[in-house]
């Protein structure tokens, strides 16, 4: 398994404002880093394989779950996050996904996330700290269609909205299942209302959907106020 | 004394006549005169109107002293008459003998009929200043050429080609002025012009007091019109008025409330199109009395039978002010010649084999009409009278073809594509299209047979050509291409599946038309058009307009619609795969190879959901990643040969969609009215099941700027109702050769 952050290393391009953030950000990465020590074994970036399909970006996948009776803190979500993989290729998609259970038949309070290699599912990662996300609610049974449909929508750079695209999410809750798909700028009106139009057509929802897009400034705020914490950390 | 009394009766009719001349007569030379001299005319014509008394003697004295004495008389009296309420018995007499002249001509019968089209809309454009100068010389011709049938001269025959006239004209009359102040203005300016401009010039005066008598003709033609033409457009608010009321009534009311009269009637109004460019016909009178609508010598009788009239023609519905509100600025902001206007006309002429093979459903037909030379003579003036830029057909016998129509076609200037349904079929489809506005620059013939398919067994075939709009302005501009397609899918009402499958593969010919262009950088346009045999917002039909169809468990004989065979006990419905693999054809309705990695003059690796999913079992993607943490009830699913269709059709593939944003021209209903247009009709009934389908952007602001490239409806020919049709006793009928109706659009490219 690659550590994002190692890779992020190799990649000179500067995408992603982490490579070269504050020593604030440092410290915090060098945090992380130690916390995930038993997977950064492997140094080497993902790559596509020989004859495979090259993916634009290269993804993540993250899978999170909440242990029951513990309340969510910014320990507890850092805690339970889990990098499951990264991939390069189309074939490299297939070969995780394929070996994952279906959303759907995920038990608990779970997630599965999705994100470009380099960026963290949480609202306070510089991809995503001036973004926000599409949330569509899904009554039971319909989750794992639309999470293939969205992620294969993202991968396939269906959204036409340049870098804009940082990850995608689907919760696994109660009584009701959460897709969402989140990018860099919750301010670019034109470009959430491509994502929700491409969201529209690529998940076949019935017409009545709601679709709800929410900041994660907003996010962390209403988070802030149902913990009384002042700082957060965390994400869906 | 007689002066006075000549003022006042003459200034209310004169008023009203002016007021109404401009919309409704605009193509009589004399008019066009006035309005000419409008301009220079209106102010002369204040200055001069402070000796009102003075110049109305004078012109007294001039109208009976007049120089063209076989005219002015008549006007005279005539305008006496309609002052004191006499109404129109002299004009009626005056038109039942002209009409007892036209039944001596009766065969000429279907010819009159296309001219009436081509009357009726050449009447309707005349806004441009180039047009109202054609419009003139036709006139003039057409005038002396009709005038050696009129006993009574000129007269006889204006009042009587009113009634053809007005549908059209009338409808014009609120656009033709963009504002109705400059054309209330103008009838000001002409009113005053009439009181005092005749007498300043003697040499004026000829044609001056032919201008009065057009308008007294007006006034005769405007009731005719309003009786006959009222409900034609939808303006069920006047008919009840008119038809109920005797002239007088209607002369008195218009009198008095002339303003509220005809600009009221202008509200409804659809506005003309520009150039609509036909020949000018006989003399529209010859046409609208029809022996079949008028048998008897009252005039009254005729005007009380108009409802038969308005289905002797159908009506052109000009939508180019409707479909975009920004025109003006449009008109005024891009020039001319960045703009490309033409035609296409989709007809189903009838094969006379099938004709004989179904001969039940033609009962009511009489031998002649059917017969294939009478039925191939009609088709033939009805393509002269429209010449249409495009011509899909279908349902075009091959040799019937090969005889006669591609001569007849290639002589009009047309060059065609043709293909014959696959089997022992005899007929097909044919592209047809003016060389002197297209080139062909790709034919693809498609058959919808396929001999590995137990689904596609049906011999249908269709036509997708990419045509090059050619400029007469030079290499300047090029227009983008357009793709036509024309098909015929299967009748069968029951078989929707084969329907749905033999569309996807139109449609994935299309887009495969449209990805090419966009290789070869060029955006392209769409027109689809056929015989589809599915009823409006029938499944079918709605997967071509909404871009998607949900056919999970779907009735087939739903997908059509053509019949509703609800009542039966057992349906065979719809369930994935819709198409065998082998068709090359994804859900899209797009051809699988088309479905490789695109979109690399971007930069970008995209690749759709139907290329992905293909990649899902292949072996690189089966083998565990080694460094997958295997977490139970996480990551510890294994993929399985079960799995090669993880969700079971009925909750996941149970949709087909395509991205070619397509509209109808036809709307289901008749403009303004809830009566069902049709398309085809025969003894089991009755619907539209051809269209004309184009393609629009969608999601993009109507903006006055680049993003308003692509095609613009700008009008379409007029459907009809079945009960329209019934009256002329069905279809193929002694009018319409076929059991179809030609279907026409115009539309502009910008």
């Amino acid at each position: 398994m690659n550590n994002k952050f190692d890779a992020l290393k190799d990649d000179d391009s500067g995408d992603h404002d982490q490579d070269n953030g504050s020593p604030k950000d440092g410290e915090k990465e060098r945090n992380e880093d130690e916390e995930k020590d038993q997977n950064t074994t492997k140094k080497k970036a993902v790559v596509p394989g020989a004859g495979e399909h090259p993916l634009q970006y290269n993804y993540t996948f993250w899978y999170s779950r909440r242990t029951p009776g513990r309340p969510a803190s910014t320990q507890s979500y850092e805690q339970n996050i889990k990098q499951i993989g990264s991939f390069a290729s189309v074939e490299q998609f297939w070969r995780f996904y394929s070996h994952m259970i279906r959303p759907g038949d995920l038990t608990g309070h779970s997630d599965f996330h999705l994100f470009k290699e380099g960026i963290k599912p949480m609202w306070e990662d510089d991809a995503n700290k001036s973004g926000g996300k599409w949330i569509i609610r899904l009554r039971k049974g319909l989750a794992s269609r639309c999470w293939e449909n969205l992620i294969l929508a993202m991968l396939g750079e269906q959204f036409m909205v340049g870098e804009e695209i940082c990850g995608a999410v689907v919760s696994v809750r109660f009584q009701e299942d959460i897709i969402s798909i989140w990018n860099k700028t919750a301010s670019d009106q034109a470009t959430t209302a491509r994502i929700r139009d491409t969201l529209r057509r690529v998940l076949n929802l019935p017409p009545n959907t709601i679709m709800e897009y929410k900041t994660h400034t907003d996010s962390i705020k209403a988070w802030e106020d149902f913990h009384g914490l002042v700082n957060a950390s965390g994400g869906r | 004394m007689i002066v006075s009394l000549m003022y006042y009766g003459l200034y209310p009719l004169s008023q009203l006549f002016i007021r109404l001349s401009e919309s409704w007569w605009k193509h009589q030379p004399v008019i066009i005169n006035g309005k000419a001299a409008c301009d220079g005319g209106a102010r002369s014509c204040r200055k001069l109107n402070e000796q009102q008394t003075a110049l109305l003697d004078q012109w007294c004295n001039a109208g009976t002293a007049s120089q063209i004495p076989t005219h002015s008389p008549q006007e005279r009296r005539e305008a006496e008459g309609l002052v004191e309420s006499r109404s129109l018995h002299e004009i009626g007499e005056v038109v039942v003998e002209q009409k007892s002249e036209m039944e001596e001509d009766t065969e000429k019968t279907y010819w009159q009929w296309a001219k009436i089209q081509t009357a009726a809309d050449e009447s309707k454009w005349k806004s441009s200043s180039e047009g109202e100068r054609q419009r003139f010389q036709g006139m003039v011709t057409e005038t002396g050429g009709v005038c050696p049938f009129m006993p009574t001269g000129g007269f006889s025959y204006h009042s009587g080609s009113y009634q053809a006239a007005p549908s059209s004209a009338l409808t014009h009359a609120g656009s033709d002025n963009h504002d109705l102040l400059k054309s209330l203005q103008e009838s000001q300016a002409c009113t005053n012009r009439n009181e005092s401009i005749e007498p300043t010039a003697d040499g004026a005066e000829e044609s001056e007091n032919d201008s009065s008598k057009v308008l007294v003709n007006m006034t005769s033609g405007l009731f005719t019109s309003g009786n006959v033409y009222g409900d034609d457009l939808g303006t069920r608010r006047s008919e009840d008025q008119v038809s109920n009321g005797s002239f007088t009534y209607d002369l008195s009311a218009l009198l008095a409330d002339n303003h509220a009269q005809s600009f009221n009637n202008h509200t409804w109004l659809q506005p003309l199109p520009t150039d609509w460019d036909f020949t000018a016909g006989l003399g529209l009178s010859e046409v609208v009395h029809h022996p079949l609508q008028f048998s008897d010598t009252s005039y009254y009788n005729g005007f009380q039978e108009n409802t038969n009239f308005k289905v002797m023609w159908r009506v052109w519905e000009d939508l180019s002010q409707t479909s975009s509100p920004c025109i003006p600025s449009h008109t005024a902001c891009i020039a001319p010649e960045t703009k490309f206007d033409f035609t296409i006309m989709s007809y189903n002429i009838l094969a006379q084999d099938l004709l004989e093979a179904n001969s039940e459903l033609y009962a009511h037909c009489s031998e002649h009409v059917l017969t294939w030379e009478n039925r191939l003579q009609n088709i033939l003036k009805e393509l002269l009278t429209w010449e249409p830029d495009i011509i899909c057909l279908q349902e075009v016998q091959e040799n019937h073809f090969q005889e006669r129509i591609y001569p007849a076609l290639i002589e009009m200037g047309y060059d065609c594509v043709y293909k014959r349904r696959t089997g022992t079929k005899t007929d097909g489809c044919a592209v047809c299209y003016n060389t002197k506005c297209f080139t062909t620059l790709s034919v693809r013939l498609l058959e919808f047979h396929r001999h590995d398919s137990e689904l596609l067994d049906r011999d249908n075939v269709g036509i997708v050509l990419l045509l090059q709009p050619t400029t007469a302005h030079g290499e300047g501009i090029r227009f983008r291409p357009i793709c036509v397609a024309n098909t015929h899918l299967l009748f069968n009402p029951r078989r929707g599946d084969v329907k749905l499958a033999q569309l996807a593969i139109v449609l994935a010919e299309i887009d495969s038309v449209v990805r090419q262009c966009k290789v070869e950088g060029h955006e392209c346009e769409i027109i689809l058009c056929g015989d589809f045999n599915s009823l409006p917002n029938m499944p079918l039909y709605q997967l071509i307009v909404t871009g998607q169809l949900y056919y999970h468990g779907l009735p087939n004989w739903m997908v059509s619609g053509q019949e509703d065979l609800s009542h039966k006990t057992y349906h065979r419905r719809l369930y994935a795969p819709l198409w065998p693999k082998s068709l090359g054809i994804n859900d899209n309705c797009r051809y699988y190879d088309a479905c490789e990695p695109e979109g690399k003059e971007s930069g970008k690796l995209q690749y759709n959901h139907d290329f992905l999913r293909q990649l899902r079992y292949c072996p690189a993607a089966c083998v565990r990643p080694p460094d997958l943490e295997l977490i139970p009830g996480v990551t510890d699913n294994t993929p399985t040969p079960e799995e090669t269709q993880p969700f079971p059709p009925r909750h996941f593939r149970n949709a087909i969609c395509h991205g070619l944003n397509l509209s109808s021209v036809y709307s289901r209903n008749i403009s303004g009215t809830e009566q069902c247009a049709v398309t085809t009709l025969h003894m089991h009934g009755a619907a539209m099941v051809d269209y004309i389908f184009y393609s629009t952007r969608r999601g993009h602001a109507r903006g006055c700027d680049d993003e308003e490239k692509g095609l613009k409806l700008l009008g379409r020919l007029a459907l009809l109702s079945e009960a329209d049709l019934w009256s002329l006793n069905g279809l193929p009928n002694e009018i319409f050769p076929s059991d179809h109706l030609s279907l026409l659009a115009k539309f502009q490219l910008c």
